[in-house]
Parts: structure tokens; sequence; C-alpha cells
């Protein structure tokens, strides 16, 4: 840490994105970028080999100083993805980072209160709550597998140069962020966050369903049982409903 | 030598015989309290009459000393050596003040020995002298013959005699050397059980405090590894046990604005976060003992932090030596140094003190870090002054004068009660304790 750097500010914290892409053209990566360019400082990209133009829409955003595109696919070795992902957004020397998938979107409460979120020196780490769309963007599923919104989910982290971070060395379902920010003051935002990554027809979800168990077919990674319910003809949907001006979460 | 043996139990459960066997120069042995005549013929080892204790010569005795309500007939008794035998708070007893008198038996003592792990590092923690009376250690490490016996010493059965002998002949026992090789087996063992449960955090954790302790750089190995496996536990509440220990480690290698970045890191509350800017400043003007003294005391480490400020002769060292004084339950030596700083007060000169303030008017102040909200009481990491002295009265056995102390904290608007409580609470403990001895000899 420099002399002239408190080690958590109160104000003027740069917010640095940081997201991995892989072929997304033609999904949300487009309307991502332009969302995370109307609150974020900067934003750092790693292309995992993309085969289309995934590089050179991520270039067209100004607010995308760095983008490294790598050789070859690491998909099968998330943790080394990750890894690279992190060590590339640190390089900036941010104050924040925001870690969000190409298919990840802060709705317009959490994007005005990004500021207030990082300006403060109490707690190093903010969660939300993640909704998986499903089957299109109007929909969220609500069932016994796909419940992560009743959790939090932790996406936004400030960077402090001399801690210890250490993430799990896994093949897959690898956490997006160093684990090590469990120990720290975290807050737990009533702030939501949609997730379109399951927001499919029913021919995608099949196939996405055929990629994850051709990955982790014995389910060493993840459940079995939640990989099966994609396929499920029936999900229980609930509506999403956005949040009027004045209907502010605590 | 002679040994006057100072139990928590009658003779008939006293745990030690086999450490009283391998005593070191045994001459007259006494305990305190009855015993048979067989048990007497058994063992070489005569009673003594509680009523004797208050006319007892001490002066050529060394006391084992296995319950803190001795500690006001172990101060009476001034003994050539005292030796305290930390336990666990045995059920029963009321705990807060058991662990409280037991830290200032340990503090009073020459000596502490301990057949408990937790006691064992938390005194380690406190100061050097420290023995651990069990082991893992497998092999027989000396030999001893006590006329038609012999006995084969376990590693802490031979720390135990050498540390001992240290005491009245520390140039030739190599007694210090001793207690190293004993945190080296403590450390060699947990580093073995690491390969047998490599997914174990407690474990590393104990090899990393004990290679921490001896000073060895591979304590930050083993206690990443812990804090990883908290991690994956979902163990997260480890960020001053295990992320903060990381600064103490640093410290020891010298490598102060690592020590000073990660404990910053640790720092949330006010008190946290002014030691912080304190460290910075310190780190800043290059005053490194001062630094590495703080870093230490707040990794808990009051003894390596005593070790350290007691080499320093800045003035900016004494309030600081105060307060690990008193957090080691030093109380004599921080009421001696208190009293020392009264008297040279009419040099003028300026203290800083931790979080930045400054004490004009030279010496030592009353208070080194606070006066107590809204009174005049001078504080010391939230323990009162005239707490310190009322209780080393009552340990003297000057009741008065405790009395007279303890009203100065009621006089402020304190609370009294629970010290007269406690007063009332220890003399009805070491009743009891005697009680018991004398019902043994009746």
């Amino acid at each position: 840490m420099s002399k002239d750097k408190p080690l958590r500010k109160t104000s003027g914290n740069r917010l640095t994105a940081m997201m991995q892409v892989r072929n997304e053209s033609g999904r949300y990566l487009e309307q991502v970028l332009e969302e995370l360019s109307g609150f974020v400082d900067d934003i750092v990209i790693v292309d995992d080999a993309s085969t289309d133009d995934t590089a050179r829409l991520c270039h067209s955003f100004a607010k995308v100083t760095k983008l490294v595109t790598l050789e070859g696919p690491l998909f099968h070795r998330e943790w080394e993805l990750r890894q690279t992902l992190w060590e590339l957004a640190v390089s900036t020397d941010p104050d924040w980072l925001l870690s969000v998938d190409a298919d990840e979107f802060y709705e317009e409460e959490a994007k005005r209160e990004m500021r207030r979120l990082i300006d403060q020196d109490a707690y190093d780490s903010v969660a939300f709550r993640l909704y998986d769309f499903w089957g299109g963007t109007t929909h969220y599923r609500e069932d016994e597998h796909w419940n992560i919104h009743t959790k939090h989910t932790r996406t936004l982290v400030r960077y402090l140069p001399q801690f210890y971070y250490f993430t799990p060395q896994m093949n897959h379902h690898v956490p997006r962020l160093p684990l090590s920010y469990a120990v720290l003051p975290a807050f737990f935002a009533e702030l939501r966050v949609k997730h379109y990554g399951w927001a499919l027809p029913p021919e995608a979800l099949r196939q996405k369903y055929e990629r994850y168990m051709e990955l982790d077919p014995e389910g060493k990674w993840g459940s079995l049982e939640q990989y099966r319910s994609i396929l499920d003809d029936n999900p229980n949907l609930v509506e999403w409903q956005e949040r009027r001006e004045h209907e502010r979460p605590e | 030598m002679n040994y006057l043996i100072l139990s928590r139990v009658s003779w008939e459960e006293y745990p030690y015989k086999r450490l009283l066997d391998l005593l070191p120069e045994r001459a007259d042995i006494c305990f305190a309290g009855g015993m048979t005549p067989e048990q007497q013929a058994c063992s070489g080892i005569r009673p003594v009459a509680l009523t004797e204790l208050n006319t007892w010569d001490g002066g050529s005795f060394t006391l084992l000393v296995s319950s803190p309500y001795w500690l006001p007939d172990v101060l009476a008794l001034q003994p050539a050596y005292t030796v305290a035998l930390l336990e666990p708070c045995p059920e029963g007893e009321n705990e807060i003040m058991w662990e409280k008198y037991s830290a200032l038996l340990a503090a009073r003592a020459d000596l502490v020995g301990t057949v408990s792990e937790r006691l064992y590092l938390e005194q380690n923690l406190c100061r050097p002298r420290v023995v651990y009376l069990s082991g893992d250690y497998p092999l027989s490490c000396g030999l001893l013959r006590r006329g038609e016996r012999l006995f084969f010493l376990s590693d802490y059965e031979e720390v135990w005699t050498r540390a001992l002998t240290g005491l009245w002949q520390p140039a030739c026992s190599g007694a210090g050397d001793w207690l190293v090789i004993q945190r080296r087996l403590r450390a060699d063992f947990y580093v073995s059980m690491c390969g047998k449960m490599p997914h174990q955090p407690t474990v590393h954790y104990l090899a990393a405090t004990y290679l921490y302790l001896l000073g060895d750089e591979a304590a930050e190995r083993y206690l990443a590894k812990s804090f990883e496996l908290m991690l994956l536990h979902d163990y997260t509440d480890c960020l001053h046990s295990h992320y903060r220990f990381f600064s103490a480690i640093e410290a020891k290698k010298g490598n102060l604005a690592l020590a000073v970045a990660q404990y910053e890191i640790t720092a949330f509350t006010e008190e946290e976060r002014s030691t912080a800017v304190q460290m910075r400043r310190w780190l800043d003007s290059g005053d490194s003992g001062l630094l590495q003294a703080e870093l230490y005391r707040v990794n808990e480490d009051v003894a390596e932090a005593i070790r350290v400020l007691e080499n320093l002769s800045c003035p900016e060292a004494q309030p600081l030596l105060l307060q690990n004084y008193i957090a080691s339950f030093q109380w004599e030596k921080a009421l001696q140094l208190q009293r020392l700083a009264a008297l040279s007060s009419s040099e003028a000169g300026v203290i800083p003190l931790p979080g930045g303030a400054v004490l004009q008017g030279g010496g030592m102040p009353p208070a080194s870090t606070a006066l107590l909200a809204g009174t005049e009481i001078p504080s010391y990491g939230g323990v009162q002054l005239p707490v310190i002295e009322g209780t080393m009265h009552l340990l003297h056995g000057r009741r008065h004068a405790a009395i007279r102390s303890f009203l100065r904290v009621a006089g402020a608007g304190g609370e009294a009660r629970t010290l007269f409580a406690e007063m009332a609470d220890l003399e009805e403990a070491a009743g009891r304790l005697k009680g018991g001895a004398d019902d043994e000899q009746g």
C-alpha cells in the first residue's frame, strides 16, 4: 500500500468490473457491457479462446481497458481461468472489483446504490440476491434446485493488496471470487441481479444440460439432480417485478 | 534443595507424584496438609500443618503450587523459588476467578508447568519459562537413579528436571535450551500430524504456532495451509486468529511493512484503527522496536513484546511496557514501573501514547492509555489502576489497603460491589482449600 493511499477509502473509490467470456456473440454480452459502462470505471475481460467476434465486441467499449484472449480454452480448468482473470483485474490497481458474468444484469436500484456501497470503510464485500431467469427474461425459477436468490452471493469486493487470497483449485464450480473474502466483514444487500444464463428456449436448455452431463457425468462438481432438473417440463416460475423508484430496499 | 508442596487436593489425589520423584537435588520435601505414616514412608515426604506455615521460613524452599488460591501464602512465605503448576478450572470453581488468580500465580512464579497444552501455549505467549508436563515423544530421554529405583525419563520429565535445576544453577544447566527443545518436539509432532491429517486446520495451526515460537519461518507455510482449510470448511471466524497471525510471523522475520499492512486489514474497531495509524507512524519514523513490540502485542504475544520493550531505552517504550505487564498479569512489575515513573515525573518530557496522543509533564503519566469515562480513575487496557493496587494489597494480606483501593473505584462512580464480592470469594476459596487440607490432617 502506498503511503498516501489509505487501505479503505470512503470516497473516490475506483470500481473495476471483471468478467470471463467465451463465444458470447449474439447473446447478452453487448447489453451487459453497455450497462456496466454506465456505472463502473474499468472493465477487464479474459476471453477464453472465443472463436467468434467476442473480442472485437469487447474492444468496442471504451471502458474495457484490459482484454486478454487465451490461445486455448481453460473451460475445463476453471480454477486457472478464474486465477488468470483475478490477476488481470488486480493488475489495474483497483479499489473495488465487481465480478460479473456475461449474462448478469444489476437492477436499476443496485446500479444507483453502487457508489454508496463502495465509498465506505466498514465492510469489504457486498453480496446481492441473484435470480435465475428461466426460459425468457420475464420469469425466474424458484424450486428445490433453483433458489439461489434465497441466499446472498458475494460479487463486489474491496481489493486489499496484502491480503491472502485463496481460490480452491477445482476444475468446475470454482467460486467467482477468492474464498478469503468470507472472513472479512460483508454487507448483505437487498439488491437484485438478474441472471439470464438460463433464459433460454427449451432446445438451448437441453444443449446446456448435455454439456453439463458431458463435463461432470458423475456429479463430482455439482448435483446430478439439479442437472436433471434443467429438463423439467413445468418448472415453477415466478414473474419478475421491477421495483419502482419509491420501493427502495432496506 | 528443599521443596514445599502447596496442593489443590489431598496427598492421595495429588497428580504430580512421579514428578516429585524426579525433583533434582532433593533434600527436605514437605506437603502442606495431612499424610498417613504409610504415605510418608512411601514417598519420603513429610507433612506440614497449615498453622506451621505462618512461621515457616520459606527462604530456603522451592514452592510447588497447584492452586491459585495459595497465592497469598506464596507471597507471605517469600520462597527461594516458586513453581506454578497450572491446571484448567476444576468443576465447581468460579472460572473467571480461577483464571485470573492462576494468571497472577504464573506471573509471580519463576517457572510454570502444566499438563494442559492450551495453558502451555497461552503461557508461552506470556512468559519465557514454561514447561509442558506431557508429551508425545515415544523415546526415553534420560535415566535417573533414586536409591534402588531407576527412572526412564520421558522428554517432558527431562525438561522438568533441567528447568528446575536451572532455577538455582542458571549458568550450567542449559535449561533455556531444553525449553526450546520441548517446543521443537511439539512442532515436530504437529508437523508429522499434518502429514497424517492433511485436511485438519487445527493441527496445521498448532504446527504454525510452535514454529512461530521457535522463530522458524516455516510457520507461515503451515498457517497459510490452516487458513485455507478453515475457508474450505467454512469456518470463517478466523480473521484475528489466523489472518492476523501472519503479521506476527512477518514481524518476527523483520518484514515490518508487510506486517503492518496485514494488521491493517484486520483493524476495524476504533481502537484497532488508531493502533494501525500509530504503527504506520512508527514504520515511517523507523521506530522498529516499538513497532515490532506492538505487532506482537496485538497478536497476544506479550512475552515477545515485553522482551523487545525491556531492551528499549526510549520513553515511548514505558507506557507500552506497562500495558504488556498488565496484560500478562505481571502487576507487581507494573506498579513498580508506575512508581518509578511517578518519581521521575519532575523531569519534564513528553510521552507519545498509543493512538497518537501525547502526555506532557515528564515521566510516565498516571495512566498511559485512558481515563475511565467521566472519572479521574486511570485505566490501562480496560483494567483500572486501583483494582490492580487493591488486588495486590489483598494478596499481600493488606486487607484495609485493598478496601481503600477498591473504594476509590466506587467513589469515582465505578462499581466496587463486584470487587468486594470477588474479595469475599477469594477468601472463601482460600478458606475452602485450607479447610480441605485441615480435614486431611484431622
